[in-house]
């Protein structure tokens, strides 16, 4: 069957459906008629009754009159001819006139004033469009806009048509109408279809490794639970029974967070509000509140499970220690969705401390209390070292090699085991203890780097809130002329997952580390609270875009945009780009089209602990074994 | 009924003239009637397929078929002299489409941009032949679908022209032009004849 076919089929008498219509229009039209003769009014008929099969006008006159019923204008040209006494001729009727903005009448058309009315980008465009149409004997359609007197631009859309005078071309028509409304209605559209194909899924919502809800969402659940209906708080913290093999890669350790995740569901199901919402620990919200000791029951189960279940880690079996605290909550209280969090963490060390399941508390504890205990725990972590320092390879897009590495932090568990420190540094930020944290980094990082050969480039973290301590500065001089780190060799990466509290300082941090000869970078921009604005008044080196924008990069067509205009703007302004979460080698392809400096993520390499030179890997243990009068605890 | 002051008194029965008058208006308009409603019912799906090949929206459609029937009734006494009084119903009908601006406004602002090809499936009757065609007749251009449609329904070339306010260079072009768009839709939507089925003498369910 081909389109012969269907036109065949299609064209038919009137099928019974359409006579019945066409009967019912004849009866209802009648009856109108009928009725106006008979009441005595007129129905006013406002089209001219000239039988259009026989009006015999030429050409032009029929179409420019066609475009008056329908509120067109159009622009009549009839070259003219040499050889008769025909003259060139332009002419438009008054709706065109009115279309391009002047008075009917007022202005002399002439092919120069015409090209004049159109916009200086559509000119070339129309011009051609009417030679081509002319030279071919073909009519064509274009949009355009016109600049009319005011300056003010509007959209019109014209039909090119040839007229013939005895199958002999003699001239071009144009019928045009004012599709400004239209074209804007159209590019609305247009945009709103790119931008829902760009709008993402909340990043924020679900966490890839665990299928759980984020940290940040828990929290947020949990406030907005507090603001409502109350409720309970289960924290769980599971813990390896027996210490990891030090030659467990983070993958490793991630395919065990994933197991626990899956057992984790398994027991609670889909509908509750859960996630990894620190290294082992997990939290669970039950909203409102009840007190029929369900949120008990539910972290008992839990904790029986996970006691009973047989985890595995590289073939191996691995047994959890795992204990529960439970937080009751009402509404309306003035405690903070991360309060409860950390009183729901502290419930379920006590519980282990104690050789219990689960740790049960009736209400939040106090403000006072939970802060001082907080602080307690960092001041601890800090003077007993209880951390470790990493180093993750960075590589120059441009060398095409390892040019620098980042030094991060890791955070010892009770058995040792070295965790992600995101849940202690936002702990810290929140109970304003980072600075002590970013001290102990400042300080360890450059002796190890001042211990090494100094061939790479190394990046430490601080925190934006760390910035506001006028000491800041002296510390981090102090500690470069201590160790003898050549201070080229350093970037200070100022992460904004809180607010930079003092802007003079921050200010002032900055610039004086930049005279000592440091560099400066913004982490995680685009997704905290660096604004543009910075990169306005603090000179920063580097800028480092937040892997929420890098992980999907490959099929994300808006995660591209964001990259590719950052990436603009900051060689624009002098700053150099960087790119973390790098996870595969299509994203590492697509960072370098777009002309980023550095990458940094599993693709390249891992965090390793720190090596001081080649040969020598530094050791957790050597690490451990620093004197305390070493720390910097200030 | 107004100039008889002077004449009545010599004409015999006034009474009998104005009878004789109104009898013969009667006649004329129940010969009207007949004709009209015989024009419509021979013309109205002819009007309406030529429309609907121009405008997605059927109500609007009809609406402005519906009036332009009624208009032809009250000024049928002239049409009733036209050569094919259906050109006078089809243009006027579509500029009264045409100048309902705000409602081009609504359905350009909400007709898909780049429809799929229709579902490919056996075409087995007039019907869905019909409606196949219209869908392909939607995503050309207004005047390349009117002008193709026009001709479907036995207009000439001057004929189409003159209705629908085109030169004649236009309407030729523009036929040839949606014939060969139609050609690459019925394709894309699957509807060819492979030389196989040619010589099987298969007349339908390619692809």
């Amino acid at each position: 069957m081909d389109l012969d076919d269907i036109l065949a089929l299609a064209e038919t008498t009137p099928s019974p459906l359409e006579l019945a219509r066409a009967r019912r229009v004849a009866r209802t039209v009648q009856s109108q008629h009928d009725l106006s003769l008979a009441e005595g009014y007129k129905i006013i008929v406002d089209t001219d009754l000239a039988d259009p099969l026989t009006w015999d006008a030429d050409e032009a006159v029929r179409v420019t009159r066609a475009a008056q019923l329908a509120k067109q204008g159009t622009v009549t040209w009839l070259p003219g001819d040499h050889d008769s006494e025909r003259f060139e001729r332009l002419s438009w009727s008054d709706e065109m006139a009115m279309i391009v903005g002047h008075a009917p009448g007022t202005l002399r058309l002439t092919p120069r004033t015409l090209a004049d009315l159109v916009h200086p980008a559509d000119v070339e465009r129309v011009l051609a469009a009417v030679r081509t149409a002319w030279e071919q004997s073909r009519p064509d359609e274009i949009g355009f806009r016109v600049v009319q007197p005011g300056g003010s631009v509007r959209h019109v859309y014209c039909h090119l048509e040839i007229l013939t005078d005895a199958g002999r071309p003699v001239g071009v028509i144009a019928t045009g109408e004012d599709i400004t409304a239209l074209e804007l209605a159209r590019q609305e559209q247009r945009r709103l279809a790119v931008r829902s194909r760009m709008l993402g899924p909340d990043p924020a919502v679900r966490d890839v490794l665990t299928g759980l809800q984020t940290r940040g969402y828990v929290i947020d659940e949990v406030d907005r639970g507090r603001r409502t209906t109350g409720g309970a708080l289960i924290v769980v913290a599971t813990e390896p029974a027996t210490r990891l093999p030090d030659a467990l890669t983070d993958e490793d350790r991630d395919q065990v967070t994933a197991e626990i995740a899956r057992t984790l569901r398994a027991v609670v199901g889909d509908g509750v509000t859960s996630g990894l919402v620190g290294s082992g620990s997990w939290g669970l919200l039950l909203a409102p509140r009840d007190d029929a000791g369900k949120a008990e029951a539910l972290a008992a189960r839990i904790v029986d499970k996970f006691r009973n279940h047989l985890f595995s880690v590289r073939q191996k079996p691995l047994r959890l220690n795992t204990s529960a605290g439970v937080v009751h909550f009402d509404n309306d209280i003035p405690d903070t969705g991360f309060d409860l969090l950390v009183d729901g963490e502290h419930a379920a060390r006590d519980a282990h401390r104690n050789a219990t399941a689960v740790k049960v508390l009736e209400r939040p504890v106090a403000e006072r209390e939970r802060t001082d205990r907080c602080r307690r725990r960092i001041h601890r972590a800090v003077s007993a070292n209880r951390f470790a320092l990493y180093a993750q390879p960075i590589i120059d897009l441009g060398l095409n090699q390892v040019a620098r590495h980042e030094i991060l932090l890791r955070v010892r568990s009770d058995t040792g085991e070295p965790v992600a420190p995101w849940a202690f540094l936002d702990m810290a930020e929140r109970v304003g203890e980072i600075l002590a944290v970013d001290k102990w980094v400042i300080d360890h990082a450059l002796e190890l780097i001042g211990r090494g050969t100094q061939t790479s480039h190394y990046q430490v973290n601080i925190s934006g809130k760390s910035l506001a301590d006028p000491g800041l500065l002296a510390f981090v001089t102090g500690a470069i002329h201590r160790h003898h780190v050549k201070p080229e060799c350093l970037t200070f990466e100022i992460t904004e997952t809180a607010l930079i509290e003092n802007r003079n300082e921050a200010l002032a941090f900055a610039t004086g580390i930049r005279e000592v000869g440091c560099h400066l970078a913004l982490d995680d921009f685009g997704t905290g609270y660096g604004a543009l604005a910075q990169l306005k008044y603090l000179p920063v080196d580097l800028v480092k875009i937040d892997g929420a924008f890098i992980v999907d990069l490959c099929r994300s067509p808006a995660d591209q945009a964001v990259v590719s205009a950052l990436v603009e703007l900051c060689h624009t302004l002098g700053i150099r780009v960087a790119a973390e979460y790098v996870q595969d080698q299509e994203t590492l392809d697509l960072l370098r089209a777009a002309e980023v400096d550095f990458a940094q993520g599993y693709q390249i390499g891992r965090p390793e602990p720190i090596t001081v030179s080649q040969e020598e890997v530094q050791s957790i243990e050597l690490e451990l074994r620093l004197p305390p009068q070493q720390t910097a605890m200030g | 009924m107004t100039d008889i002051k002077g004449t009545a008194a010599l004409t015999p029965d006034p009474d009998d003239n104005d009878a004789l008058r109104e009898a013969e208006a009667a006649r004329l308009k129940a010969v009207h009637d007949r004709e009209f409603a015989e024009f419509t019912e021979g013309s109205y799906h002819t009007v309406e397929r030529i429309l609907r090949a121009r405008c997605r929206d059927r109500q609007a459609v009809e609406d402005a078929l519906h009036e332009a029937f009624l208009h032809g009734r009250v000024e049928w006494s002239k049409l009733r002299d036209h050569v094919r009084p259906i050109g006078w119903i089809v243009r006027t009908a579509r500029f009264k489409m045409l100048k309902d601006h705000d409602r081009r406004l609504r359905e350009a602002a909400v007709a898909p941009e780049d429809l799929p090809p229709s579902s490919h499936s056996d075409i087995a009757d007039a019907w869905e032949a019909q409606e196949t065609l219209r869908g392909w007749l939607h995503q050309l251009p207004v005047r390349h679908a009117e002008v193709f449609q026009m001709s479907k329904e036995g207009f000439s070339n001057q004929e189409i022209a003159r209705v629908l306010g085109l030169t004649e260079n236009s309407v030729r072009s523009y036929k040839a032009a949606a014939k060969k768009e139609l050609c690459e839709l019925a394709e894309k939507a699957g509807f060819t004849r492979s030389e196989s089925e040619r010589r099987q003498g298969a007349g339908r369910g390619s692809r």
